[in-house]
């Protein structure tokens, strides 16, 4: 009888602390930092991809992106709204400037959610070889603002954060 | 040491005093390391030859808690947060004024010796005023094109700290 009185105040301490841990994740950040973590993983490619698994990421990719998003990446020279329908085009191009890319997000941080609405930084660490076979890896703070469109976080705006301003 | 003692010391006895000693430790190293001497890597030559990459060093976080970084301190920059993070030379303070002429600083107008760096650079950038609470940071390694180096004048705010060695 004791045993069976130990176990069930441990079975409701246990199912107490699962409780207010669900309650204290906040999801919505959860799935926009997936979102994120998500999008950098896709934007990785080798030498040697076969054509569906290129295909793939990219669609993955255009599925993360809103009608619209305005990049203003200064270290890459990019500085204008990219429509959902040429991300391919952007990807194909930049796969022909850069042999192989990964890119990594550190530091990654909501820094406000208001659902639909979000805005998170993070620190992109880029590696790359470009066509000629020389190392551009680089460090970019950037800013990221989602926006909540049936259930999915999709991104609006990328911006790179001046952290040395010359 | 006896055998016992050696035995002692590699596999103790379990007791509260011990697992308390041990929380202890592993609380106190949990706070020097995030807080105090941040460990990182060296990734990247900008700081070459005087930090090359792949080498270990410690951040000192507190090091500009009571002052503010002066010409030729070496620090680390925030980026987004303190897992990726610049190492960087500063060269001038608030208010000075920056410029680089065949590949010399100078700081003011006046030339700088910069014992520092190795090599032939041939930067010329045009003189720039380094901004209230800002400082001017570069890397020592000039011997690759400006246009492909990270420079230039950061907030005060941003530097985490200075490397240990």
């Amino acid at each position: 009888m004791v045993t069976k009185k130990y176990l069930t105040v441990a079975l409701i301490l246990v199912a107490a602390g699962a409780a207010l841990l669900l309650l204290s994740v906040d999801w919505e950040a959860r799935a926009v930092k997936k979102q994120l973590r998500s999008l950098a993983k896709e934007m990785t490619w080798a030498p040697g991809e076969n054509e569906l698994e290129i295909a793939s990421r990219i669609r993955h990719v255009q599925g993360k992106m809103a009608q619209t998003c305005q990049v203003d990446i200064p270290g890459y020279n990019i500085s204008r709204p990219v429509l959902k329908e040429d991300v391919p085009a952007y990807m194909m191009i930049g796969r022909r400037y850069y042999r192989n890319l990964s890119a990594e997000l550190e530091d990654l941080k909501i820094e406000s959610i208001q659902v639909p609405q979000a805005r998170a930084i993070a620190t992109a660490y880029i590696k790359a070889t470009d066509a000629y076979g020389q190392r551009n890896d680089q460090a970019l703070a950037l800013e990221f603002n989602l926006q909540k469109v049936e259930k999915k976080w999709l991104v609006t705006a990328a911006k790179e954060i001046q952290v040395l301003e010359r | 040491m006896t055998d016992n003692a050696i035995k002692n010391f590699f596999f103790p006895k379990i007791t509260k005093r011990y697992l308390l000693r041990v929380a202890v430790v592993a609380i106190t190293a949990c706070i020097i390391f995030k807080y105090v001497f941040i460990p990182f890597r060296i990734q990247g030559e900008s700081m070459a030859p005087n930090y090359v990459t792949g080498s270990f060093n410690f951040c000192f976080a507190l090091r500009y808690q009571f002052s503010n970084p002066t010409p030729s301190d070496v620090v680390l920059v925030r980026m987004a947060g303190q897992n990726v993070m610049l190492l960087k030379r500063v060269v001038a303070i608030e208010g000075q004024s920056v410029e680089f002429r065949e590949g010399n600083l100078f700081v003011d107008g006046k030339k700088v010796n910069e014992p520092y760096v190795a090599g032939k650079s041939d930067w010329n950038i045009p003189p720039t005023v380094v901004k209230p609470g800002h400082v001017y940071v570069v890397g020592d390694n000039r011997g690759t094109p400006a246009r492909g180096h990270t420079f230039g004048q950061t907030p005060v705010t941003r530097i985490a700290g200075a490397p240990l060695w």
